[in-house]
């Protein structure tokens, strides 16, 4: 990891303030993730976590600072879709599948307009499919997959491209513990693969205990870990810590 | 491609949104494609009367409803004979008559028999009509064949009873399905004596159709002198109404199903401004969006608007059977009135389409995949 020449991901002094609210949404964060690194967001509901991921995957733009993704700062493309369907893989805590495509079609819009043949677009995103454990359900649409299988999918579409970097909101949030901890073994294996960078946003501190750093947001800022570790864990629904045994 | 199976996979999961709109886009496109081809042919059927044989222009009444209205003395004709540059001026009267239903509208033409040859008729068989007989016609092969009439059968017009002396031909259908007889007879038949429908008139050679024209038309105020298409509207006024109708329920046409694809469209990008979020975050570009919702409606429409040519022409069949047009109407489907269909069908895609797609083009990724 020491002998990449650029981090991953650079912020520096990134600030987002929303005009309608005057929200410092994200304040002044620098930071860095190294290559092949998995790190885990924290902090309290309203710091600024998914605000932060949406900037970095070029779905909103900063009010001030830079993001460097890989050493390119973003501002210097001429337009991001490139860098948002190759360079960056995002999951949402809802899967944001279309209700109407099955699975395997779910996967293969990510690779509409990439220059990827049919052939080969139906090939990969069956295999796609085949490693988060979905051989067997490309046919299905999101209503007939269960929360964890939809996850999954999401998962397998954020790899259609081949990106080194995946961006994943609270991808467990919305899953019962035993889903969540087959999905986190399912991002420590793909990782593992394909030497993903990993920025997962959890509240869930096991899910946060998967990630080789953790960091912590409040009121748009990064703070010490040491002072947030009692104000992570207040926010932990009592049923999930209740039900899992370990999050791998 | 699989993009364009996305496309048809969204006009296919809102079937009953989409079968409502291709339904008013074919009812607007039947309507304009039966609309279109009525006016076309019955414009044809008028034009083709006053462009019947070899004239340089033709002469009618001018302001009538319809141009077998024209009333024309023959006293003008003489005035138009002795125009110097007027190398011959023929008159013929025309007589509708009911045969039966299915000939609600067979036509008598009055003509001097010396006159048909320069006209463009010919025979086929048999012999002209004598200049002074009451009781004597021709039949135009058309009509001979759908009377089931032979040289030398008898044919009962109005209260005549006349022998078919020969049948002719003119190389148009409208004259085709007609008959000839002898200019006088006929006069004294239908009790216009010295009375002509229309006079065509053949100007010397060298000579200046225009400046005679104008001669004419200042000599006989009351006459038109008619030589294209465009000067017909001032001798029938029912086809100049017709043909207005026929822009306005085009100008309907294009407002309606504009509306209709506007309508249905906008209900669709609003329901999914989520997916448009999701597929610009997976890097969808703004154009792609734009021609995954443009293309959407013009299946829609371009299917709706198939379906309407084939209904407008089985209006079109229904109407020939319709007891007042039959035999007026001969339908002849000319490649305007598809033009024409295709342009509104085009337009209607466009103009309804335009601005939802540009909304799913222009919507940010973020504000789309927050939008529940
Ligand atoms: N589109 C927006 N407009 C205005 N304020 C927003 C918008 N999105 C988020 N915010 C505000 O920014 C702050 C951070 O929100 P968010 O990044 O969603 O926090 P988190 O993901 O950590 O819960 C909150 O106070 C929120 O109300
Ligand atoms: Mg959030």
């Amino acid at each position: 990891m020491n002998d990449q020449p650029a981090p991953a991901i650079e912020t520096r002094h990134l600030t987002k303030i929303f005009q309608d609210s005057h929200v410092r949404a994200v304040d002044g964060v620098s930071l860095e993730i190294g290559a092949g690194e998995w790190v885990a967001l924290t902090g309290p509901s309203g710091s600024g976590k998914s605000t932060l991921l949406h900037l970095l995957a070029a779905l909103d733009e900063p009010t001030s600072g830079d993001i460097l993704v890989n050493g390119r700062n973003l501002k210097s493309y001429g337009n991001l879709n490139h860098y948002r369907s190759h360079d960056v893989g995002l999951i949402f805590q809802l899967h944001n599948l279309l209700p109407n495509l099955n699975a395997l079609q779910n996967v293969r819009i990510a690779m509409v307009g990439t220059g990827v043949g049919r052939r080969e677009s139906a090939t990969r995103a069956a295999e796609l499919l085949a490693s988060v454990g979905l051989a067997a359900r490309t046919k299905l649409r999101p209503p007939a997959l269960s929360g964890g299988e939809r996850q999954r999918v999401a998962i397998a579409r954020a790899l259609a491209n081949g990106p080194s970097i995946l961006l994943a909101d609270e991808p467990t949030g919305s899953l019962d513990a035993a889903a969540a901890e087959s999905v986190m073994e399912l991002f420590n294996r793909i990782r593992g693969e394909r030497n993903l960078t990993i920025l997962l946003v959890t509240h869930d501190p096991l899910v946060a205990a998967c990630a080789d750093r953790i960091i912590h947001m409040r009121d748009g800022r990064l703070i010490d870990e040491a002072d947030a570790t009692p104000a992570a864990r207040n926010l932990v629904p009592p049923w999930k810590r209740a039900g899992s045994q370990g999050a791998i | 491609m699989f993009f364009a199976l996305l496309i048809l996979e969204n006009v296919y999961t809102r079937k009953v949104r989409t079968l409502l709109t291709g339904f008013t886009i074919a009812v607007t496109i039947m309507t304009v494609v039966a609309m279109g081809i009525l006016t076309h042919s019955l414009r044809e059927t008028a034009v083709s009367i006053l462009r019947t044989g070899t004239a340089d222009f033709t002469i009618a009444q001018e302001h009538v409803t319809d141009v077998l209205n024209s009333s024309i003395d023959q006293n003008d004709l003489q005035v138009i004979q002795q125009d110097p540059d007027v190398k011959s001026a023929v008159g013929i009267l025309v007589e509708p008559w009911r045969l039966d239903d299915d000939h609600p509208f067979f036509l008598r033409i009055g003509m001097a028999p010396e006159d048909t040859e320069p006209f463009g008729v010919t025979l086929v068989v048999g012999r002209l009509y004598a200049a002074d007989s009451s009781n004597e016609l021709i039949l135009g092969y058309r009509a001979a064949r759908d009377l089931d009439k032979r040289v030398g059968d008898r044919l009962v017009v109005g209260n005549v009873d006349y022998e078919v002396v020969g049948i002719y031909s003119t190389g148009q259908v409208f004259g085709d399905a007609a008959s000839m007889m002898s200019l006088v007879g006929l006069q004294a038949q239908v009790r216009k004596p010295g009375t002509i429908t229309l006079a065509f008139v053949q100007v010397a050679e060298g000579a200046d159709i225009e400046a005679v024209r104008a001669r004419i038309e200042a000599a006989l105020p009351q006459l038109a002198t008619i030589r294209t298409e465009s000067d017909f509207g001032r001798v029938d006024r029912n086809l100049e109404l017709l043909k207005a109708a026929n822009t306005g329920v085009s100008a309907l046409a294009l407002v309606i199903g504009a509306a209709n694809v506007l309508n249905m469209m906008s209900l669709s990008v609003f329901e999914r401004t989520r997916e448009f979020g999701v597929l610009r975050s997976v890097g969808w570009s703004r154009i792609r969006i734009l021609i995954y919702v443009l293309a959407e409606a013009f299946i829609v429409t371009l299917a709706g608007a198939a379906a309407g040519v084939a209904l407008g022409f089985g209006v079109v069949h229904f109407l020939q059977d319709v007891p007042t047009l039959r035999g007026v109407f001969t339908p002849t489907f000319s490649s305007d009135v598809f033009t024409r269909a295709l342009s509104i069908t085009f337009g209607m895609a466009i103009i309804g389409a335009l601005y939802p797609a540009l909304r799913a083009a222009l919507l940010r990724p973020l504000t789309a995949i927050r939008h529940e």
